[in-house]
């Protein structure tokens, strides 16, 4: 006994000892950190709805609209494997994903995470290239009025696809294989998440919304609901060419084509797995890749699809998904070469910034989103515009991004983000940071110096990201105001619940983008009564600019037009535009080819995945 | 005895339906459900979401379903997991949280017995105070804070264990020796204690008194009647090491039920919240009538009639 | 004299006196103990600094944020440094101290009476009544308290009772057990046998002799779950609850140093070690109650 307590004794000693030393302040090289700004830690897929649906992309340059001159090879790397690459048996990946996908069925999908997984999976009839632009993947060319693939009307859509596709199991891909999968994304039954998306098909919104709502429901037949089905003005005219036909014309629909509502989904395996479809054992896709293994809360693992029809062909064979919700544990991860891939954490982002190793070896990039501080217009204090604009004008958007995001997120004062078509400068000044104008504007409004002002709430998650967002923002406006709010923290579900219902004051909340075009942005988002309005912004002129931008054929006449718009909502202080995130992700020094994206979903260079490759060591 | 323990067991039906029906009710009235999504959603695609997972029907004919179901077996299926059922993923994910509870149980048994036995037998000597003082640290720190120094000196620093993951010995030993720290000291903490009231009884003296050996004496006597009320507090000890411990699955990302409890109300996945809750409620209520047949085995005074 | 106080006896007509010179005997003997007393000292000081926070604080530690001053080592002019958005560590640690020492107390208060009356009522109020109420302190464990607690924050939003239920939603289950179990094993003891052989009726039984014999080991318990209180509060931020912006409680500063660590270490080493200090403190202080209240240790030392 007393030999085996003084070995004990010693080791106790030890493991006490080493934590001590550990609890006296470890160095730099430790790293605990937690997600940039995403939402509440536990639930990872709060933190991805947090971030307003899916992923998508806006061009870098103006003309986000595709060209007559069709396929651009140069957008599309070379099939040449670079020089510098190591041999095809070292061609092995592994990043990180923050949550699991709900599912890998793309008619079905809005989480970025399942999102960022079927772009890897399938290819639509169209991809957007780095810049945001349109470039034909299953069609042979981009439809435009010049080479007859739209109407004179606008109205008319006509598609010509690829000969010899296939999916990855030989299942060929046709234009009825389209048609197919656009009525899937519009099937009541299957109930996309996205068919919104495709009402301005003929017949479409009809088809999609034949169970009627949960106030007023419907009871149709199966005939009834085949014959809505039929209505649906999508056809393939032959194997190859696809008809559309639209109720009105729009500059978005080809880029809502491009999204995965439009991914081909295979009637074969649909019709024998049912429900079952998309299982891991049983998904069937079109992509670069295909699903090799699927280990529930823990990887994904896919492989290069030896049967991909299309160009250009991926280089790394093997990809690894692990999933992890921790941003600080994934770092270390990285850190400790478990990784290749990885986000920075929000928390230790300066100092990745500022370390010379580092900093190289980060990607930071704009994702197409919009955030800001979110009001209840339709009752008081927030109904009056001046006092939105006195705390628009309040808050040290700066010092936000720096102190409370360390350079992960870009300040900005537009609700259309940098690089959207309909993005100007010049909207900039509306909300600029002026706190005597802000004084004087709360004054105005009957509040001098704070006086009477409610304590009112913000609704915020919990992650100490937001707790320090929220220590700051009540300390601006407190300074600056002389105002007090209060947070009302909730977890994830509870706060869109809140936000569909309109029960808030203020909401921490914003936007990102679906596809490159602003009635994304704009349309039953900020129009009067619309669906997705839930602040209750509405504005008569804004309605009649947006309805005019939508229906303007000229992109660039569009987009001047948008940028009215979007200087409307601003001068009206619809919301209190703050910022706009970044997606900052680290690689390995031998991860080469990485071509960020505005559409990338979960991690740069993922939707244009091929050019990646592991370079020669 | 016999009687009551059948009692006991018959009166697992009642306590599990009432948690069922209490967690079911409840559930369904926490704002949000399943699909709502931060993006507000078309009125038309809620329903159709509602209709074809059965959600729009009144909250007590889906309960009833509920129990329809059950009773054949069907736990229903996930949500946020679509396409795996609840049965699967909690036969799943319960492996890796039992193998780290009871690993973690037998590293705290064992050191906390030894640690507090020898704490014991060298009463207020410098051993039995390091035994105290280092018992108290492992209580002192948050469970995440000492797998966080862990994590800080063995993979970061020293490369020897990896931190995600479970399966092998290199992913297993962190998250085990974090999850050991509070129960091995409060078990050596009541090791001790057990030790130094059995030492004083009148029969240890005895047999000292008697001539024997002090070791046979140590552990003919004084270990093994000390042991006997330290086992009947590890049941529930163990009981809780099983139910997962969530912040440790969640530092190390390790796939099991601890986790899966948490994320299933934050998702609203109400098959896996009812399953993991039953799952539970099974586990505790089972543990609480071993505890008290063994209270009343170990000390003859307590009577259950 | 001896041997009536080691066999716990007390004679119907000295009752009185005896509870007095029970509680201050037993306060002597926990003072003469070194642990516990230097426990009682830090808990006392902690408690000072905690009521004082304020002009102990030298900052306010909410509104104070210097940006030109993030993430700095503990110096004179921040005794403790500063956090990621330029708060003084030292004015939220005392601020902490408070918030926290308010929520673990009441939650032992909360624990204690309920507890303490859901035991009492398993023990003696007869079979029928043990079993429901066991019962329903099975159920009470087995459930899923996070939920309740989803549904606490969401209709009350979150705050400092919601977070005190929160935390003592199952920790009266365990005062609740330890109750029962020593009042059904003292129920049979020969002590109350002796009261009862004497002559005294079955309420003064309860009160002067099974309740004080019960409290000992009762108050013990409460003394650890004090500081788990403050674990839990620590536990709950973890999950995504807890006291809600922007109160600096314990547990959330344990919490936030945890995310920042690398960037800072300061924050996590004194919150945490505030932490640890009070559980060492409040742990000394119980076991010297638990080796004073026993009646059985009286006579050997």
């Amino acid at each position: 006994m007393r030999q085996k307590s003084r070995a004990l004794l010693t080791m106790g000693g030890l493991l006490t000892a080493a934590a001590l030393a550990m609890a006296c302040g470890s160095s730099n090289n430790a790293n605990k950190n937690n997600t940039a700004n995403n939402a509440a830690k536990p639930s990872a897929v709060a933190s991805a709805a947090a971030s307003a649906a899916a992923s998508a992309a806006a061009p870098g340059t103006a003309a986000a609209k595709p060209s007559a001159a069709a396929a651009s090879p140069a957008a599309q790397a070379t099939n040449q494997r670079p020089a510098d690459a190591a041999p095809p048996d070292q061609q092995k990946l592994t990043v990180r994903l923050a949550a699991e996908p709900e599912f890998l069925d793309p008619q079905q999908s809005e989480f970025e995470q399942d999102i960022a997984v079927e772009h890897l999976l399938f290819r639509g009839l169209f991809v957007f290239d780095k810049d945001g632009n349109l470039v034909p993947a299953l069609a042979t060319e981009i439809p435009t009025k010049e080479n007859g693939g739209i109407s004179a009307d606008g109205l008319t859509y006509t598609i010509h696809m690829k000969t010899g596709q296939k999916f990855s199991n030989g299942d060929p891909i046709t234009a009825q294989t389209m048609e197919y999968t656009l009525k899937r994304e519009l099937d009541p039954k299957v109930a996309g998440s996205y068919a919104g998306f495709y009402y301005d098909i003929v017949g479409g919104q009809a088809y999609s919304t034949a169970l009627g709502t949960k106030d007023k429901p419907k009871n149709p037949t199966d005939q009834e609901l085949q014959q809505l089905r039929d209505a649906v003005a999508v056809k393939a005219l032959d194997d190859t060419t696809l008809q559309v036909k639209l109720t009105a014309p729009s500059g978005s629909f080809l880029d809502r084509l491009a999204i995965w509502g439009a991914y081909p989904a295979d009637k074969n395996v649909i019709d024998k797995f049912g429900d079952k479809a998309y299982d891991p054992a049983n998904l069937v896709g079109n992509g670069p890749y295909i699903l090799k293994e699927y280990a529930a809360k823990d990887h994904i693992t896919l492989v290069a699809n030896p049967n991909y029809t299309l160009d250009p062909k991926p280089i790394i064979q093997t990809l690894t998904i692990r999933l992890i919700d921790d941003s600080s544990q994934a770092f270390n991860a990285w850190k400790n070469g478990e990784l290749d891939e990885t986000d920075v954490p929000g928390a230790s982002a300066q100092q990745v910034f500022n370390d010379p190793n580092l900093s190289k070896l980060v990607i930071k990039f704009p994702e197409q989103s919009t955030r800001g501080i979110e009001f209840n217009l339709t009752q008081k204090p927030f109904d009056n515009p001046k006092v939105r604009m006195a705390i628009a004008k309040a808050v040290d958007r700066n010092a936000l991004a720096q102190v409370v995001f360390q350079g992960t997120v870009q300040p900005g004062a537009t609700w259309l983000p940098p690089g959207l078509p309909g993005y100007d400068k010049a909207n900039e000044d509306i909300q600029k940071y002026d706190p005597a104008a802000a004084k004087q504007l709360l004054a105005d409004a009957g509040y001098p110096n704070g006086q009477g002002f409610p304590v009112t709430k913000i609704i915020l998650t919990q992650s100490p990201t937001n707790q320090n967002l929220f220590d700051f923002l009540s300390k601006q406006l407190k300074d600056n105001l002389n105002i007090t709010i209060q947070a009302d923290i909730v977890d994830g579900k509870t706060r869109s619940q809140r936000y569909t219902n309109r029960q808030f004051e203020l909401f921490w909340g914003g936007w990102i983008g679906d596809y490159p075009n602003a009635d994304d942005w704009t349309n039953d988002l900020w129009t009067t009564g619309g669906t997705t309005n839930k602040p209750g912004y509405s504005n008569p002129q804004f309605d009649q600019c947006v309805k005019q931008a939508m229906q303007e054929a000229d992109q660039k006449k569009a987009a001047t037009l948008y940028a009215q718009c979007d200087k409307i909502m601003l001068q009206d202080a619809a919301l209190a535009v703050m910022d706009h995130d970044l997606r900052v992700n680290i690689f390995q020094p031998k991860v080469k080819g990485v071509v960020p994206a505005l559409t990338d979903a979960g991690w740069a260079g993922e939707a244009l995945f091929e050019s990646v490759y592991i370079a020669k060591q | 005895m016999t009687t009551y323990i059948i009692r006991r067991l018959l009166l697992v039906i009642p306590v599990l339906f009432i948690v069922a029906t209490v967690t079911f009710f409840l559930m369904h009235n926490v704002p949000g459900g399943p699909f709502t999504m931060d993006r507000p959603l078309p009125p038309a695609v809620q329903r159709n979401l509602n209709h074809k997972y059965h959600l729009d029907k009144p909250v007590w004919e889906q309960y009833l379903l509920y129990l329809r179901d059950v009773l054949h077996g069907d736990f229903g299926e996930s949500f946020a997991q679509r396409g795996r059922s609840v049965a699967s993923i909690i036969k799943h994910e319960f492996k890796p949280t039992a193998q780290l509870g009871i690993a973690a149980f037998l590293v705290a048994a064992v050191v906390g017995i030894t640690l507090g036995a020898t704490a014991a037998f060298n009463q207020n000597g410098p051993i039995d105070y390091l035994c105290v003082f280092f018992s108290t640290i492992g209580a002192s720190f948050p469970s995440f804070i000492i797998a966080a120094f862990l994590i800080i000196l063995f993979v970061v620093k020293l490369h020897w264990f990896k931190q995600l993951g479970w399966g092998d010995l290199r992913h297993d030993v962190l998250p085990v020796i974090s999850l050991a720290f509070l129960p091995a000291s409060y078990i050596s903490r009541i090791t001790r204690a057990s030790v130094l009231e059995v030492i004083r009884q009148d029969y240890v003296r005895t047999a000292r008194a008697k001539g024997l050996r002090e070791i046979a004496v140590d552990l003919r006597h004084v270990l093994r009647n000390s042991l006997i009320p330290i086992l009947t507090l590890l049941g529930p000890i163990l009981a809780g090491l099983l139910s997962g411990s969530f912040i440790i699955e969640y530092v190390f990302s390790i796939p099991g039920i601890g986790r899966e409890t948490v994320d299933s109300i934050f998702n609203r996945d109400y098959g896996v919240i009812m399953g993991t809750t039953l799952f539970y409620a099974f586990l505790i209520v089972i543990a609480n009538l071993v505890v008290d047949i063994l209270y009343a085995a170990v000390d003859p005074r307590i009577r259950y009639s | 004299m001896a041997t009536v106080e080691d066999a716990g006896v007390f004679s119907a007509g000295e009752v009185y006196g005896r509870q007095r010179n029970l509680w201050v005997d037993a306060f002597r003997r926990l003072i003469r103990n070194r642990f516990a007393l230097i426990g009682l000292i830090v808990v006392a000081t902690f408690a000072i600094l905690a009521i004082f926070a304020g002009p102990l604080g030298r900052y306010d530690p909410y509104n104070y944020q210097n940006y030109s001053a993030l993430n700095q080592a503990p110096s004179l002019k921040h005794f403790f440094g500063t956090d990621d958005i330029g708060h003084d560590n030292w004015a939220r640690v005392l601020v902490g101290l408070r918030v926290s020492l308010s929520v673990s107390l009441s939650v032992a208060a909360i624990v204690f009476l309920i507890g303490t009356a859901m035991g009492c009522l398993a023990a003696l109020g007869g079979n029928a009544t043990d079993t429901i109420v066991m019962r329903i302190v099975d159920i009470a464990y087995a459930f899923p308290d996070l939920l309740l607690i989803i549904i606490i924050e969401a209709v009350f939003r979150a705050g400092l009772w919601q977070t005190i239920v929160a935390i003592s939603l199952v920790a009266w289950t365990t005062i609740a057990r330890l109750v029962r179990g020593q009042m059904l094993s003292l129920k049979q003891s020969d002590f109350v046998l002796a009261a009862r052989t004497i002559g005294a009726s079955e309420p003064r039984i309860i009160v002067q002799h099974i309740l004080p014999n019960t409290l000992g080991p009762v108050i013990v318990a409460l003394t650890f779950i004090i500081p788990a209180a403050i674990f839990s509060e620590a536990a709950l931020t973890f999950v995504g609850f807890g006291l809600p912006p922007p109160t600096a409680s314990l547990g959330r500063l344990i919490f936030h140093g945890y995310e920042t660590i690398s960037v800072n270490p300061w924050i996590v080493t004194f919150s945490a070690l505030a932490v640890a200090l009070l559980m060492l403190s409040f742990t000394f202080i119980g076991d010297g109650l638990r080796d004073a209240l026993d009646p059985r240790s009286r006579g050997a030392k």
